[in-house]
């Protein structure tokens, strides 16, 4: 800050130099004009772009003098979106024509439909809106997927954003020889054990889903079971000492091991991955489509270009 | 006019470094004296078995109360302090807590050994890995 504040100093007395020179007023604000941009690319240099996210309903205005025949109007965090597809269909937007930000994995994944904010959304409290959200509520089974989250006091975001990254929701059957299938792309073992936590925890949702391993494939079961996954994550790491885990640190956890996900949640953006790392060589780093000079900052930026603004999102909504 | 032109430029120059400089993400903002980073003693499978956890307590006993579980590098006070067998570290939730001596080793990273590991204050005002 201090550095940008020494640049407008130095800008401002460029800028009156060439007032003095050129006396022109509209030469002077075009002088001005170009003299800031230089300053914005001074301190743009320095900062790299970081999606912000907003979780919850936004602060409301809380007026000390009611105004005459204004209604009251209350917004109860934790209410389901009532428009789940209502701000993809926009035409125009950035990007390659489908616009708006609600077009899900093709606006996220390509990084270029979209603005990938997932501005307009109208999703709040512990559903979280997302860009990822909406490309789960396209699907015919995701409105229901989203209230057996809730159940488990799972943030909708975080459990979208994990069927975009897996299957891009598409629920997948298992390629031979493996058992990973469904729209979270879960093992028979992992689901199994998940999906007993889940009920043991809260036995009103038996009666909501697929029973038995039939459940894997009915994405509105299976997104039960990759809830308590991603539940035990969260939970694993506020015990690791991160208080608020984000999708972005389950990430880590799910893609390097538990040790590393908090490890990585506490990492400056330029710290290299190889070192944060250390028991991994370099062809493990490989195998997970990374090298050891690659930074944090852009593991984490390719994560965010899959699933945008669901990345930084909590993972746990109570 | 004129200064009245650039006052409105600085302004928008300020605002605008300003709002950027909300949306960076996360950055060491400096070290932290008094501290460096160790290793778990763990091998790899070890490192990557979510079933296994390390424990840290609040205080250099396991009566002391179990704080939670130790990430695979951590804020380990430099030069150690050990008390009854338990180093003295800190959390990544600032708090200052205790695990088993014997659970760590010096930091050494596999894939790159010249690699470096500076416990930093984070712009997010907590502890972390700069």
């Amino acid at each position: 800050m201090n550095e940008c504040i020494v640049a407008l100093f130095r800008v401002a007395e460029i800028r009156r130099a060439s007032i003095r020179a050129c006396g022109s007023g509209i030469a002077a604000l075009v002088s001005a004009v170009l003299a800031s941009g230089l300053g914005l690319d001074l301190c743009a240099s320095a900062f790299g772009q970081v999606p912000q996210s907003l979780s919850g309903a936004p602060v409301q205005v809380q007026p000390y003098v009611p105004e005459p025949g204004v209604p009251l109007i209350t917004i109860t965090p934790g209410a389901l979106n009532p428009f789940p597809v209502g701000d993809g269909t926009g035409s125009g937007g950035d990007g390659t024509g489908n616009g708006g930000d609600g077009t899900g994995i093709a606006a996220d994944g390509a990084g270029t439909g979209g603005d990938g904010n997932g501005g307009g959304e109208t999703g709040s409290g512990s559903v979280g809106s997302s860009t990822a959200l909406s490309a789960m509520l396209a699907q015919p089974w995701g409105t229901v997927a989203v209230a057996n989250t809730q159940v488990l006091g799972v943030n909708a975001s975080a459990i979208a954003a994990t069927c975009v990254l897996e299957s891009g929701c598409q629920n997948i059957a298992a390629a031979s020889g493996s058992t990973v299938s469904g729209a979270f792309q879960m093992t028979n073992a992992t689901y199994t054990s998940d999906i007993n936590a889940a009920l043991a925890g809260n036995p009103s949702l038996s009666s909501q889903i697929t029973p038995g391993l039939a459940g894997k494939m009915d994405p509105a079961t299976e997104a039960v079971a990759a809830a308590q996954d991603l539940k035990s994550a969260a939970t694993s790491l506020q015990s690791s000492g991160i208080s608020n885990p984000t999708v972005l640190d389950t990430r880590g956890y799910y893609n390097f091991g538990a040790r590393y996900g908090a490890t990585l949640a506490q990492a400056s953006d330029d710290q290299n991955m190889g070192s944060l790392l250390p028991t991994y060589s370099p062809s493990q780093l490989a195998a997970n489509g990374i090298t050891p000079t690659t930074t944090v900052g852009q593991w984490r930026q390719s994560i965010i270009a899959k699933i945008g603004n669901a990345a930084n999102q909590p993972v746990l909504s109570g | 006019m004129r200064r009245f032109t650039i006052y409105v430029c600085a302004g928008v120059l300020i605002i605008t470094c300003g709002q950027r400089m909300k949306a960076e993400g996360l950055h060491a903002v400096r070290p932290l004296a008094g501290y460096a980073c160790m290793m778990l003693n763990l091998t790899d499978a070890q490192m990557r078995d979510n079933s296994l956890v390390v424990p840290v307590y609040a205080g250099p006993s396991t009566t002391s109360g179990r704080v939670g579980n130790a990430s695979a590098i951590v804020i380990a006070k430099s030069p150690l302090h050990i008390v009854n067998g338990f180093a003295e570290m800190l959390f990544p939730n600032g708090a200052t807590v205790w695990i088993d001596a014997k659970m760590l080793r010096p930091y050494h990273s596999e894939s790159n050994p010249t690699a470096h590991c500076t416990p930093s204050l984070m712009s997010n005002g907590k502890p972390g890995l700069g």
